[in-house]
């Protein structure tokens, strides 16, 4: 019997014990970050809304809502419960965008720019994104198994597939 | 397959729960003669209801030391436009609170995405300076009735209607209607107007997808603004998001009528403020379980 933990928005969860599946449901825009150690069968996801805390006015201290901000603190917390950064494996899914038609509808790209962001975020810490499922338009939900490891990601109306 | 709009109309005759009492109460609100006496009863009418709407009053968001046990309490300690959207939470949720399986919703999705919806429209409302954040909020709560009625059929035609959103580059609401003969936004607004709903509801009904489209016949244009950008926010968080996805466009000119900054920062900070909103609409959704 899996134990489900569903991750909402800004939210950062990990966990180790067996039957723990670590969900990030209905992604538009957002980001469903995974990060796992597969010695230690520790995981780690995150629910990233946008892609930089310094470029918002007044930003809430929920580590888990801007990209730079998840990504360190998933790792601080990877740690602490003894997983190895040389071991780690890493996918994201979500990131997908709204229609544009009209001119300068770019600054709507949230998708776009949580991915790149996330991307940075991650070398900045000196870690590579080994596969992720991002951009169109169609909502997705992201899984992570941590006892079997296995990552896979829904897109609304199709069949669940391993990432 | 174009629909039978009047067929479609007739099947969908009776108005559902008690949309009737919210319809009569809002009617009696907005008359600043109103018999306060008359209000109580109506509401009163039925006692599940009632039941519901006075939990709904008393749930922690609105923080009341002494419970509220009477309408007539309710009506006076949250005053007409407060109490006005909570009596259409509470008839909307038998109808919304359901699966919605043309657009690939399970129970519950339509739900919160309406209640976000809401919450939303209603912050909107309060940071542009609109004149009343309790109408932008049923606005919102109510603008995509229209899926109720015409989802079966997009079901039987969603591979055509996709098919024309991939090849004419065009948005989900717009192909509906090529593929339909209506998208959900104008047969919402066909019930609405059957049920006797205000017209400024039937207008936000209308145009949620589609601000350019408002005419300036509209009793008011700048709600329409507020509930689109509200719908497209809460569909870009992904908030029960379904088959349609992303597939809809988000106007410029509705951001800029409400003063919000067409830039990054301007539309991130927005993103982050609204974000905050949804532990009060978990609040909301369990006020009312």
């Amino acid at each position: 019997m899996s134990n489900v933990i569903n991750i909402g928005m800004s939210q950062i969860e990990i966990a180790s014990k067996p039957g723990t599946v670590l969900v990030a449901p209905s992604l538009g825009s957002c980001i469903g970050l995974a990060i796992y150690d597969p010695v230690s069968k520790i995981g780690a996801m995150a629910h990233i809304v946008l892609p930089d805390s310094a470029k918002i006015l007044k930003p809430t201290e929920s580590c888990g809502k801007y990209a730079d901000t998840a990504v360190p603190e998933m790792l601080k917390k990877l740690f602490s419960e003894g997983a190895n950064k040389n071991k780690l494996i890493i996918k994201m899914a979500g990131g997908a965008q709204m229609f544009n038609f009209e001119k300068g509808a770019n600054v709507l790209n949230i998708g776009l720019r949580n991915t790149l962001a996330v991307k940075t975020a991650l070398t900045k810490e000196g870690l590579t994104l080994i596969k992720s499922d991002t951009g169109g338009n169609k909502g997705r939900t992201f899984k992570l198994d941590v006892q079997t490891g296995v990552f896979s990601v829904k897109l609304i109306g199709q069949n669940e597939i391993e990432l | 397959m174009k629909l039978d709009l009047d067929k479609l109309l007739n099947r969908v005759d009776a108005i559902p729960g008690n949309f009737h009492i919210a319809i009569k109460v809002a009617k009696m609100l907005d008359d600043f003669n109103v018999n306060i006496q008359e209000l109580s009863k109506i509401i009163g009418t039925d006692q599940s209801f009632t039941v519901q709407l006075l939990k709904l009053c008393n749930s922690a968001q609105f923080g009341f030391s002494r419970k509220i046990v009477t309408v007539n309490d309710a009506i006076t300690r949250l005053g007409f436009k407060t109490l006005k959207s909570l009596v259409f939470v509470v008839v909307s949720k038998g109808s919304f609170n359901r699966p919605v399986e043309g657009y690939d919703l399970s129970k519950g999705e339509l739900w919160r995405n309406s209640l976000s919806c809401a919450v939303y429209s209603k912050y909107l409302a309060e940071i542009s300076g609109y004149k009343d954040p309790e109408l932008a909020f049923t606005a919102g709560l109510l603008r995509d009735i229209g899926k109720l009625i015409i989802h079966e059929y997009v079901k039987e035609e969603y591979d055509n209607i996709i098919n024309l959103v991939n090849t004419e580059n065009i948005g989900f609401s717009e192909a509906e209607e090529k593929v339909l003969g209506y998208n959900h936004s104008q047969v919402g607004a066909k019930i609405a107007t059957k049920w006797n709903f205000p017209k400024v509801l039937v207008e936000t009904i209308e145009f949620h997808h589609n601000p350019k489209k408002a005419n300036n016949d509209c009793v008011d244009k700048k709600l329409i603004n507020i509930i689109h950008v509200a719908d497209s926010i809460a569909m870009m968080l992904g908030i029960g998001i379904g088959n349609d996805g992303m597939m809809h466009s988000l106007s410029m000119d509705s951001l800029e009528n409400l003063g919000i900054d067409i830039n990054s920062v301007g539309i991130e900070t927005l993103i982050s403020d609204m974000v905050d909103l949804n532990s009060e609409i978990d609040l909301l959704m369990a006020s009312i379980s």
